[in-house]
């Protein structure tokens, strides 16, 4: 088991600096003061490390493999690169509070948050510090607007898909994919659920199907039985709640035999992938996600996602996939501004045009979305295949 | 039809699982004054010990439901030896908090022990349904239930047709009386916090596999058994169960047919309601003197 583990570190070193010199060969000649210095780089992981529906070692694991890969192929700049992980939670206070002792222990970045509502809420934390934040969670919310207050902080930059893709696809999969006409939606009791149940129900009309029943999942519940029942006669049903609640999602359409599909996003993935529900009832569970790692056309990432498992012992999704290529942003950023300059990073960031990601190729675009595809995965034959890609948004 | 009554049976189940915390909350109550806030971390425990002998040390489920009682009982009673014995002379409200600070503990420990990621544990039963008048009620509902009403009768019949029962009645009643008849108030403590913990121990393994085991299962729990506490009258065995169908009921019905909006504050709403009606709960309280 020892050796195992071992040996899978090693091929994963190995695919990192491998995939390191395929995607930023153009970015490391660019020289910097920064490269003078012997302090290390110093990079915060800013994720839910405890709470209810947090899973920490799918950031953890990849932040600390890309940080492995990096110092393997001589830091940023030179200077090793050190990641100080910071316990996000899921509520604005508790990013607002990471966010400021990550300031305070003078990090050069963040990657992480996952919940919009925390994005925004350290709008003013990177404001002042100048500090480039690059996020996981999507909403349209997160957005950043140059012409108007509202929105995330100019220094935030989100990985992965963009807002409407991540609200959209999942509805557009069943209606257009699975042939669902009513749909049901059960949503995670957020300050954002009444806007995502619009956006979702608009997404149903517009592609031709409409939404019958629509119902919001109380945290922590532990039996949804009168918000499934309503939708007992849809053809499909999506929701965008955590792992714990679409595993009891599942349990619970088996004990009232609903057999329609279940569509989620990035967390449906992790059901599958923690056994949070047994195989028989993930046959008709569809993820929507950045990516798949596990079955991938890009010629970096089976490699990679091998390796991955090897040294972790499980399979990563795509917050681990994004997690990890985060760092490589940072790093060709970093490199390309030629200093650690906080204008000059900024810049760097804005003009992303990064292809080579684990996850999907990255640019920036206007509103600081940098990914623009989404796959659809679906656990039908035991393992994560992808059914349907959307790209090129 | 039929989901009206898979709404009642899910309203009843969950009921008697905030029954099952608030009976561990009043026994304790009872014997020491003390209302132990360790209960929801004590309720997490429960449930993952069941997780770690039945599906990462391979212990037979029956027998590893056992095992997982009998420690929760013992835990409950390191929770009287850390939280109410030595501090017994300070005011309660310090006793109170030192049980809330064992329940992060625990929180934190299990954190430590088996990482913050969901976790699934599966029955016999999964997935196992009677169809009674057009409703799919599934087996483990019926079997909390089953579990919950034995339990209250296994309580009532010990408080009311025992001595140990009857001990623990008058130590209840006038604990200074009590010791001055020879009964030992001290161990009396003991044992209520040990079967405090086994009641949420309990919780915890009949909670598990309706929902996925996560480390903060334990404190929702713990909070809507409160209110249904309170509802009851603190201290009345009957008026706790009362009070926990009667929030399962509410919250399922409310989500159902009024509004989803406010599940989670209907067992407040409730609580508010009542004690506003009536201040010592709906089958009033029993006095209590702190040991």
């Amino acid at each position: 088991m020892v050796k195992r583990r071992v040996l899978g570190l090693a091929a994963l070193a190995s695919v990192g600096v491998l995939a390191a010199g395929c995607g930023s060969s153009e970015s490391s000649s660019s020289g910097s003061s920064a490269g003078k210095s012997s302090e290390p780089v110093k990079i915060g992981l800013i994720v839910p490390l405890s709470g209810a529906a947090a899973n920490p070692k799918i950031y953890v694991d990849p932040a600390n493999d890309a940080v492995a890969r990096l110092n393997a192929d001589g830091g940023i700049d030179g200077r090793r690169v050190q990641v100080i992980k910071y316990d996000s939670g899921f509520t604005p206070e508790e990013a607002i509070t990471a966010a400021r002792k990550a300031t305070s222990d003078g990090v050069s970045a963040l990657i992480g948050l996952p919940v919009v509502s925390q994005v925004l809420a350290v709008k003013p934390v990177l404001d002042q510090s100048k500090l480039p934040l690059l996020f996981l969670g999507g909403g349209q919310e997160a957005e950043y607007h140059a012409d108007d207050s509202k929105g995330a902080s100019e220094y935030s930059f989100r990985i992965g898909t963009p807002a409407n893709l991540t609200t959209e696809s999942g509805v557009e999969f069943s209606i257009r994919n699975l042939r669902a006409t009513d749909i049901g939606l059960l949503l995670r009791q957020e300050s954002a659920a009444q806007s995502n149940q619009e956006l979702l129900t608009r997404a149903a009309t517009d592609n031709g199907g409409r939404v019958s029943a629509a119902r919001v999942i109380t945290e922590g519940g532990t039996d949804v039985t009168s918000e499934l029942l309503p939708m007992k006669d849809t053809d499909a049903i999506v929701s965008n709640d955590y792992p714990p609640t679409l595993a009891l999602i599942l349990r619970q359409m088996q004990q009232y035999q609903m057999t329609q599909p279940l569509v989620g996003e990035q967390s449906a993935a992790q059901v599958f992938i923690n056994r949070l529900a047994p195989a028989a009832l993930t046959k008709s569970l569809y993820s929507e996600t950045p990516c798949n790692p596990s079955d991938s056309r890009r010629p970096e990432t089976p490699a990679w996602t091998r390796a991955y498992e090897s040294a972790h012992g499980y399979t990563p999704d795509a917050n681990s996939a994004i997690t990890y290529d985060s760092f490589s942003i940072l790093k060709d950023a970093y490199e390309k501004a030629g200093s650690s300059d906080s204008a000059d990073v900024l810049k760097q960031l804005e003009s992303l045009d990064y292809t080579g990601g684990v996850c999907e190729d990255y640019k920036t675009d206007p509103v600081h979305v940098t990914g623009h595809s989404a796959v659809i995965m679906s656990f039908a034959d035991g393992t994560p295949r992808t059914v349907q890609e959307f790209d090129g948004l | 039809m039929g989901e009206f009554i898979s709404i009642l049976v899910a309203g009843v189940a969950t009921g008697c699982l905030s029954a099952l915390v608030a009976l561990g909350f009043i026994v304790t109550y009872k014997a020491t004054g003390v209302i132990n806030f360790a209960q929801g971390g004590l309720v997490t425990l429960g449930a993952y010990l069941g997780y770690w002998l039945i599906v990462q040390v391979g212990v037979p489920r029956a027998l590893a439901y056992v095992a997982a009682l009998a420690l929760m009982f013992c835990f409950g009673m390191v929770v009287e030896r850390i939280a109410h014995r030595p501090l017994r002379s300070r005011p309660l409200l310090v006793v109170v908090i030192a049980t809330l600070g064992i329940g992060l503990v625990i929180q934190s420990g299990l954190q430590t022990w088996q990482g913050s990621d969901p976790k699934h544990l599966s029955t016999p039963l999964d997935g196992k349904v009677l169809h009674v008048l057009g409703a799919n009620i599934a087996y483990w509902d019926l079997l909390i239930v089953l579990v919950t009403a034995v339990v209250v009768t296994a309580l009532m019949l010990m408080f009311s047709r025992t001595q140990i029962g009857r001990q623990f009645r008058a130590v209840s009643a006038d604990p200074d009386v009590a010791s001055l008849y020879g009964i030992p108030v001290a161990r009396f403590g003991l044992i209520a916090f040990g079967l405090g913990g086994l009641l949420a121990g309990l919780a915890g393994l009949m909670m598990a596999p309706r929902g996925s085991l996560e480390i903060s299962m334990g404190f929702d729990a713990m909070m809507t058994a409160f209110a249904a506490a309170v509802i009851g009258g603190f201290g009345r065995l009957g008026g706790v169960v009362i009070g926990a169908l009667v929030l399962g009921l509410v919250q399922q019905l409310g989500s159902a047919y009024v509004s989803d909006s406010f599940t989670e504050l209907y067992p407040f709403i409730v609580m508010i309601g009542v004690i506003a009606i009536w201040s010592q709960g709906i089958l009033g309280s029993e006095e209590r003197v702190r040991v």
